[in-house]
């Protein structure tokens, strides 16, 4: 329902106000294929330009919210994040290597492609640090995790004081995240890992509901730690790789709102991570229509929104809760 | 024998911390492994609810290797209660036993009317079903180790592992525990710190020393005061607990040459 509203109110407002009622028509005439054209402005603007957007920035919501949820859990730490091991800093390094030096510089890689192989770059590090004799230790994750990303930000630094003054904006731009842009075409690739890594951490539900409980509890009720843990590493990264690929490093939206939903559905994660996700797309779609209409016509990147609208709501909510936890 | 563990060596970081252990139980038993800090129990029962893969040997339960079977189908042969405390879990009594119903799930299988079923049953066999709703983290540490033994119990397991169950337990909640794991009536592996308990509810005890295991048979046979010296670094003398009849050490330090003082006036009770 809130994703919904929230995808409307997306799609209905902007530089060019559209009536809700002309947004379905035009959504529904479309998929229908009754409107095989652009038929006028509105339609257009609500097809071509903002629906893409829209439903991008749902997508990366939802994969950034899944991702920090199930890495919280497979870690057990409140603080963990999808950018926990390395990911985003990977990520940025791609890209911004691409920005700064060119794509010929990169393997001719475009700018997604880059972020999306230094991401998985970065996990599979942080994985071979992070683990002895085979076995993965969160506290050694998480160090790991951190050293790496400090040394890839170093990089990301070093290269941006390389940059011209007309490519330092757009690198700024995409370092902070942005959906501005979003075509039809960008769409599959992300909603399709998306789509395909929420159906596999849904069904992890069970087994990081008594991982929460420690390493002993949950290898005697018959989880293989271990491999729970390499799964969901490995799916959080690819979540997070594809979200930072095709929208930059948005903050935020992966450490809070897990919380957000433990908050409101409690610890179990067969209900917490299919709010999580809701939570998630519906959070960066609000955002993104107030990056593009809080100073229109120009666009503000998405990770200052993310920060300045959802923290203080976050705390809010914190200081009007009993607990808080990962649930255990 | 039911459960049986040959020549196993198990190691932590590089370091041999048990060798060459051998130990079995009958169905229906209740085994004890008592043995100081550091001597290597805690790691011997990883090695059976797999949570320590051996570096040697073998852990057999019904003629069938565990470490040759994948987490689930082990997990529903063996239960355990680790040593690890379960923390403030934020899920109600009931939630938390039915995760003892992880092995018998698929990916995306739900509890069904049976899990619930056997979780009620669970629950009210350790006497916490009028707490079933309640959470986790607020119940008191005796509840919580009996909310967790019918996790347990949920697994349906024929062999139940506990490590030290009754750590950091009040009395009365101590003997209620171990009333409840002897009721419970599966074949039982546990390690135990206190000696009375071990002599009150365990059939055999497996004494072990720096990783090996240096003596075993019924309590009352194996523990004696020359053993419990030798293992232990204590005096003890053994009384008959006018109650249950059942033999009750009394400890004192060693004596400086490490030599047992010879037994006092009350020499009468002294067995």
């Amino acid at each position: 329902m809130l994703l919904v509203v929230a995808m409307t109110a997306g799609i209905s407002i902007g530089a060019v106000a559209v009536p809700v009622s002309e947004v379905w028509a035009s959504i529904i005439g479309h998929i229908s294929g009754s409107r095989t054209e652009v038929i006028d402005t509105q339609d257009r603007v609500v097809w071509i330009f903002r629906t893409p957007r829209v439903l991008l920035a749902a997508v990366v919501g939802a994969g950034l919210a899944l991702a920090g949820a199930a890495l919280q859990a497979t870690v057990r730490n409140v603080l963990a994040d999808p950018y926990l091991l390395g990911v985003a800093s990977g990520a940025s390094l791609g890209a911004v290597s691409v920005l700064v030096l060119g794509s010929g510089a990169v393997a001719g890689l475009g700018v997604s492609a880059a972020a999306f192989v230094g991401a998985l770059a970065a996990t599979l590090v942080v994985l071979a640090l992070g683990q002895r004799a085979g076995k993965f230790f969160p506290a050694r994750l998480i160090l790991a995790g951190v050293a790496i990303a400090a040394v890839l930000q170093a990089l990301t630094s070093y290269l941006q004081l390389q940059a011209n003054p007309q490519a330092l904006g757009g690198l700024v731009f995409w370092l902070l995240g942005t959906v501005a842009g979003a075509e039809w075409s960008d769409l599959a690739l992300p909603a399709a890992a998306v789509l395909l890594s929420s159906v596999w951490l849904l069904g992890l539900g069970g087994r990081l509901n008594v991982l929460l409980s420690g390493d002993d509890a949950a290898t005697s009720v018959g989880v293989n730690v271990n491999r729970l843990r390499l799964q969901v590493v490995v799916v959080s990264a690819i979540l997070t790789g594809t979200a930072v690929a095709v929208a930059g490093g948005i903050g935020f939206v992966g450490l809070m709102l897990p919380h957000v939903a433990r908050m409101l559905v409690g610890p179990d994660h067969r209900r917490m991570l299919p709010v999580a996700a809701l939570l998630g797309a519906s959070f960066l779609v609000l955002v993104d229509l107030i990056a593009r209409t809080v100073e229109a016509p120009s666009e503000l990147p998405l990770g200052i929104f993310t920060a300045a609208v959802g923290a203080p709501f976050f705390l809010w909510l914190l200081t009007s809760t009993r607990r808080v936890s990962l649930g255990s | 024998m039911i459960l049986h563990i040959a020549d196993l060596r198990l190691k932590l970081d590089g370091h041999i911390i048990v060798s060459d252990a051998n130990l079995s139980a009958d169905p229906g038993d209740v085994v004890g492994v008592v043995g100081p800090n550091g001597s290597g129990k805690s790691t011997l029962l990883k090695s059976i609810y797999r949570a320590l893969r051996p570096a040697a040997g073998r852990v057999i339960h019904e003629g069938v290797d565990l470490w040759r079977l994948d987490a689930r189908s082990s997990a529903r042969r063996i239960s355990a209660l680790p040593q690890e405390g379960a923390g403030d879990l934020e899920f109600t009594a009931a939630e938390v036993v039915l995760q003892g119903r992880t092995p018998y799930k698929r990916m995306f299988e739900q509890d069904g009317l049976g899990d619930w079923d056997i979780a009620a049953n669970c629950l009210i066999r350790v006497g916490m079903f009028g707490e079933a709703h309640r959470s986790f983290a607020t119940l008191s540490g005796g509840e919580k180790q009996r909310v967790l033994l019918a996790r347990a119990l949920a697994q349906r397991a024929p062999v139940l592992v506990l490590d030290e169950p009754t750590n950091h337990l009040d009395i009365a909640a101590q003997l209620d525990l171990l009333e409840l794991v002897h009721d419970a009536g599966l074949t039982t592996i546990m390690a135990v710190h206190d000696l009375n308990h071990a002599a009150a509810h365990c059939d055999r005890v497996y004494v072990m020393a720096e990783g090996r295991i240096v003596a075993q048979g019924p309590p009352r046979e194996v523990l004696t005061p020359g053993l419990i010296q030798d293992v232990f670094r204590a005096t003890a003398v053994t009384v008959d607990n006018p109650i249950t009849g059942l033999p009750q050490f009394l400890f004192s330090p060693l004596t400086r040459e490490g030599l047992r003082p010879e037994a006092g006036p009350s020499q009468g009770a002294v067995r």
